[in-house]
């Protein structure tokens, strides 16, 4: 289900090649990347920063870097690791900077405080709302840039340290933190199914 | 001793493989660790369970759609705006009101009513030494300052100047044309704003002629204002 495309021999070999092209000044080559990784940034950046009226001028910020640093890329990485790895940085300090969003980091509280009880508003929201939204909005921003690199983009979990240039066990970490969040949710949902 | 040790080893080997289910998930596992996840979920009814269930999970985010949940997200912002700002929409909360705070709406109606009621008569209160003074002293106070509002009669020859201002600079003939047709000459000005101060007819025209003059004045299409003197700033 995951596009494998995104992973597969043949479309690094395409993006590097566009990203070398790039950095001979090509427009069109860099058009085309642009192009071709526009949906996957849009759902990368909106997974982790839950505010989408940002989200192009990140992507246009992102590309603008890549753009401009297309001749420092030195081929050791994948090249969607390469071009994530900004747009995580991207969006981590747009989310910063977002005073709307409140701190809701878990990540070093027990998550189980957070399931909600029944009779609470959470309960009523899970009702009348999508419960994955509901149970995203709940994890912190590392948390759901992990949950969004796995299951989302299909990454490793390597290449997700890479990118959030953080121990590989730091990203086991958050994502067994995100997926006790979301399997409580789903089950909560389940349950009422 | 030995089966203790065998435990725990066992016991952080299921830690390890239980850990890596996302990603045998997502198939972006390596061949070595791909096998080693398949053969522990084989005996391992614990994993095989969490597997499971994450698997429904992932299903479940690659099933929706994005868009949705951008107007989802979109919508529990607004809503948290709303929320918020509870003083600026009273009359519309977004959620039910708590019970125990708001017993009837005509509650909050009536507190209000009696809250600007009380407001009112004290500075009613508060103004009234003020209204009885003005009520005896009224003679002694004319003052130079006036309102349009207030403006009473006056016997001194400055009742009957008007201040115009004109459209588009019309030249000193048109001026003098539209300014002659209300029996009125040029006193002062134009001033650097482009005001003007124009005496109506002579001592003796009375008010009423005077607001008549105004009022066509203001009907001229090369007149953008005109207004009595008296009463208005002196500020040009």
């Amino acid at each position: 289900m995951i596009q494998k495309s995104f992973s597969s021999q043949e479309q690094q070999a395409k993006e590097r090649h566009l990203i070398a092209e790039a950095a001979a000044g090509n427009g069109k080559a860099f058009e085309q990347l642009y192009q071709l990784y526009f949906n996957r940034l849009y759902q990368f950046i909106f997974h982790i920063n839950r505010h989408h009226d940002c989200i192009e001028e990140i992507i246009n910020d992102v590309m603008y870097v890549v753009w401009e640093k297309a001749g420092t890329y030195d081929q050791t990485c994948r090249p969607s690791t390469w071009i994530l790895g900004i747009a995580y940085l991207k969006s981590l300090k747009s989310a910063k900077q977002s005073t709307k969003r409140e701190d809701q980091s878990v990540e070093f509280n027990d998550e189980l405080d957070y399931f909600p009880d029944r009779g609470s508003h959470w309960v009523s929201q899970l009702e009348d709302s999508n419960w994955l939204e509901v149970a995203l909005e709940k994890l912190s921003t590392e948390q759901r840039a992990v949950v969004e690199m796995t299951y989302f983009q299909g990454l490793h979990y390597s290449e997700i340290s890479e990118i959030m240039q953080c121990p590989e066990n730091t990203v086991k970490t958050r994502m067994f933190h995100a997926r006790k969040i979301l399997a409580k949710f789903f089950l909560e949902l389940n349950n009422r199914g | 001793m030995l089966s203790t040790q065998i435990k725990m080893t066992n016991q952080s080997e299921h830690q390890k493989i239980w850990d890596l289910l996302p990603w045998y998930i997502n198939q972006s596992l390596g061949p070595v660790e791909h096998a080693i996840v398949k053969n522990h979920i084989k005996t391992c009814i614990t994993c095989r369970i969490e597997l499971n269930q994450q698997e429904q999970v992932f299903k479940e985010i690659q099933q929706a759609d994005l868009l949705q949940q951008v107007s989802q997200a979109s919508f529990a912002q607004l809503k948290k705006r709303i929320e918020t700002q509870p003083e600026l929409c009273s009359e519309k909360q977004y959620t039910a009101p708590k019970s125990d705070l708001i017993f009837f709406p005509f509650q909050i109606r009536f507190l209000g009513f009696v809250k600007y009621t009380a407001l009112a008569a004290s500075l009613l209160l508060l103004a009234s030494p003020f209204l009885l003074h003005s009520l005896f002293v009224q003679p002694e106070m004319a003052g130079s300052y006036r309102t349009l509002a207030a403006a009473t009669e006056s016997t001194d020859n400055t009742s009957n100047i008007v201040r115009i201002v004109f459209a588009d600079h019309p030249d000193t003939e048109q001026i003098d044309v539209i300014v002659n047709s209300v029996s009125g000459h040029i006193v002062k000005g134009p001033s650097p704003n482009g005001v003007y101060e124009v005496q109506i007819g002579n001592h003796q025209t009375d008010s009423q002629q005077v607001n008549d003059a105004i009022l066509r004045l203001r009907d001229h299409s090369s007149v953008i204002f005109a207004e009595l003197a008296q009463g208005l700033s002196v500020s040009e």
